[in-house]
């Protein structure tokens, strides 16, 4: 009898017990060598902090497979504390009412001491309405050009191009020396109509860049975009911008590495998988811009860490001290120097830039992202913007297979895309914050 | 002799299909129920603030033209791939009547492709058709250019047909080589005596008595293509080049869960499970008719 009353009062006693030990989760989208760094992240955290709840970290896939799982769970009522969301999804997190914003959790946590200074770039991007932090940077990165010098300098170019026509010019003098794959593309739109698009100062959509609210709608139908669609198809017809899946390798950063093709644009976490190759000859500069479109910043991309509801306090006290963790200098240079991604305080930046050349992929990426008087440019922030940034694959894509015209194929996406913001803003019209 | 099994108790034998019937429930009658709601609402991915919207779903997603492009890809896909799989296998199944040497194995053989899955058989494919060194690079080095399957929109779709195709025999070679045991033996060698030779007697005799079943295998094989593509898409073309690949299978996954529009997404699930409720109802109506015709004339 006296046995069975222990083996009921334990399990009587069992959820209490797993709570107490319960670890409180965190949720990443890498895998590879980048999930392995954050992994020693958690690792070293957990160490360092015996006292806390220890964070659980998880591994969940993509960034698109993170964000599934982390919508999923938290319809099941049972979401991570801390997860990290890729940046097309900022407005869905910003209106979706599933998270806290990081300012007011860290200030709840007493932990207004951890350092704050973020770049003006990030802090722009993750900011609300009211310019409070909502998400903590995190996996930050911009797009760069990757120029082999020495293929360059065999065709007679001196130095990288820096506006799309002596991309151009530099893809025709590759051709003529013989070159196979002047530069290799994925076709990806956060190079091509956002980046680019940041990097000569035209807004993607009205309503600047759709941070002042869901009426904003696109507009890239007309400036600049429609010319460097037909010069990138013009391109992809000649054969000096090469579709990445007609490489050895099938991916634009390893045909590259491998010094099959001489020019590339890419992101500045793209280094660190360009390290593996023939690196030596590598000069990174900033994305091109054409002539008369004086240059400005790029924008960040990559992913943040977003704080969600429905935690016990002891989970919260748990995140807003990983959160301090991640914003230590030491932290970021380190996590920096081994994922390739930029880091987020100007402290660590600076830091950082003193140990690296000028030429670096994290010194140019941090350069690009503001202005010489440090202007920064305005992100992008509109609904279902991976829906906007596949029909713009889509539409590209058959243009180049049909040979047909690109003005219709960018006249066919700004519709589309408007089509999408008006539906997003039905669903969220009683939002009012962004 | 009664004609069927009968319990004593009335409500035993429900209870023992209970845990099917739970299963049923929970893991296709409800998702289908909570598609259909959605389908008329705005629905906000993280739950919150869920409005109603009437059928401006359904109107929205008739008129993108994505989805237009995606109707053609599965009807381009679903014919072809079906018709190919029934071609080869009734080919292979007519091979079998020959009673040539060896047929037990090559039987068992081509059965065993079946357990090959979509997303396994889209990597092998995809290395198979690799423009640089695959099997098929030799067309570049002829005329450069001419073998692009990322880039050409025909030559993706034609390895998604042939690779699905594939898959599919090995179901439709049971199905027909069943079929083409059920004509009378004596009928095809009276034939043979007569002169007919092995293609005469599959035009003339075999194919139009075993037209039921090659009805009953094109519609089944119909039905599958259109849920059963996915893991082979997305492994093989991911949609493209474009959205010529983009089936509505897969469609409906990139909306909903790469694009996070669960109400479109769900809407286009509700109208594709018509579309498959439409061709069952085709398949069911044509297996009572013949049933009533055989029954008449029996």
């Amino acid at each position: 009898m006296p046995v069975l009353l222990v083996v009921l009062l334990a399990l009587l006693l069992r959820p209490v017990m797993a709570y107490a030990a319960e670890p409180v989760e965190f949720w990443y989208g890498h895998s590879g060598a980048t999930g392995a760094v954050i992994e020693q992240l958690c690792m070293h955290f957990n160490a360092s902090h015996p006292e806390l709840r220890p964070l659980h970290c998880v591994a969940q896939g993509s960034y698109e497979q993170t964000l599934q799982k982390t919508v999923a769970a938290y319809r099941a009522g049972n979401s991570p504390a801390l997860v990290e969301i890729y940046d097309v999804a900022t407005l869905d997190m910003l209106l979706g009412g599933a998270s806290m914003a990081v300012q007011q959790v860290m200030t709840e946590q007493h932990r207004q001491d951890a350092p704050h200074d973020f770049l003006p770039a990030v802090q722009r991007y993750y900011a609300d309405r009211d310019g409070q932090l909502a998400a903590q940077p995190f996996a930050v990165s911009t797009a760069v050009l990757y120029s082999h010098r020495a293929t360059l300098a065999a065709a007679g170019i001196s130095e990288p191009p820096a506006t799309w026509e002596a991309f151009d010019a530099a893809l025709q003098a590759l051709k003529r020396n013989g070159v196979t794959c002047p530069a290799v593309t994925d076709f990806n739109p956060w190079i091509w109509l956002e980046q680019s698009s940041a990097a000569m100062g035209v807004p993607v959509a009205s309503a600047a860049n759709g941070t002042e609210g869901l009426h904003a709608r696109y507009r890239f139908n007309s400036g600049p975009h429609p010319r460097l669609l037909a010069d990138l198809a013009r391109w992809v017809a000649q054969g000096s911008l090469v579709n990445q899946a007609a490489t050895r390798s099938g991916r634009q950063e390893l045909a590259f590495a491998a010094g099959d093709c001489a020019l590339l644009l890419s992101s500045t976490g793209a280094w660190n998988l360009l390290a593996s190759g023939q690196v030596d000859d590598v000069v990174i500069s900033p994305i091109p811009v054409y002539q008369g479109f004086p240059r400005q910043a790029t924008v960040i991309g990559g992913a943040a860490l977003w704080v969600l509801r429905g935690q016990s306090p002891e989970a919260y006290t748990t995140v807003a001290a990983f959160l301090s963790y991640l914003r230590q200098p030491a932290v970021q240079i380190s996590f920096s120097r081994q994922s390739g991604y930029l880091p987020v305080t100007l402290q660590a930046a600076a830091l950082l830039m003193e140990s690296q050349p000028a030429d670096s992929a994290v010194a140019v990426g941090l350069a690009s992202l503001s202005r010489a008087d440090g202007q920064t440019s305005t992100p992008l922030r509109t609904g279902f913007l991976t829906r906007l940034r596949l029909i713009w694959t889509q539409e590209l894509q058959n243009a180049l297979a049909h040979h047909s015209s690109t003005e219709v194929a960018v006249q066919q996406i700004v519709q589309r895309g408007n089509d999408l913001l008006t539906t997003f803003e039905e669903t969220y019209c009683h939002a009012s914050t962004l | 002799m009664s004609d069927g099994a009968r319990f004593p108790q009335r409500y035993l034998p429900l209870l023992f299909a209970l845990p099917q019937l739970l299963a049923l429930l929970l893991f296709f009658y409800w998702p289908s129920l909570q598609a259909f709601w959605w389908s008329l609402h705005r629905v906000q991915p993280f739950g919150n603030g869920e409005r109603f919207a009437g059928l401006a779903n359904y109107v929205r997603v008739l008129n993108d033209p994505g989805v237009l492009a995606a109707l053609r890809a599965t009807w381009i896909f679903s014919l072809s791939a079906t018709l190919l799989a029934m071609l080869i296998a009734l080919l292979l199944a007519a091979c079998f009547e020959l009673k040539l040497r060896g047929r037990q194995l090559a039987r068992n053989l081509l059965i065993w492709p079946y357990a090959v899955s979509g997303a396994t058989l889209g990597v092998i494919v995809q290395v198979i058709a690799n423009p640089l060194f695959g099997p098929l690079a030799w067309l570049n080095h002829l005329a450069p250019g001419s073998w692009a399957p990322h880039a050409e929109p025909w030559q993706a779709m034609a390895l998604l047909v042939v690779g699905y195709a594939w898959c599919q025999v090995p179901f439709n070679l049971v199905m027909l080589i069943a079929s083409l045991q059920t004509v009378p033996e004596d009928c095809l060698a009276a034939a043979a005596l007569d002169g007919a030779g092995p293609w005469r007697r599959l035009r003339d005799m075999q194919l139009p008595l075993i037209a039921p079943y090659l009805v009953f295998v094109f519609i089944a094989g119909l039905l599958d293509s259109l849920s059963n593509s996915f893991g082979l898409v997305d492994t093989l073309t991911k949609g493209g080049p474009g959205d010529s690949t983009q089936v509505l299978a897969y469609k409906i996954y990139q909306d909903g869960f790469t694009g996070m529009d669960l109400a479109g997404s769900s809407t286009l699930s509700v109208l594709m499970l018509l579309l498959v409720g439409a061709l069952s109802l085709v398949q069911w109506r044509f297996m009572a008719w013949r049933s009533r015709r055989r029954g008449a004339h029996g």
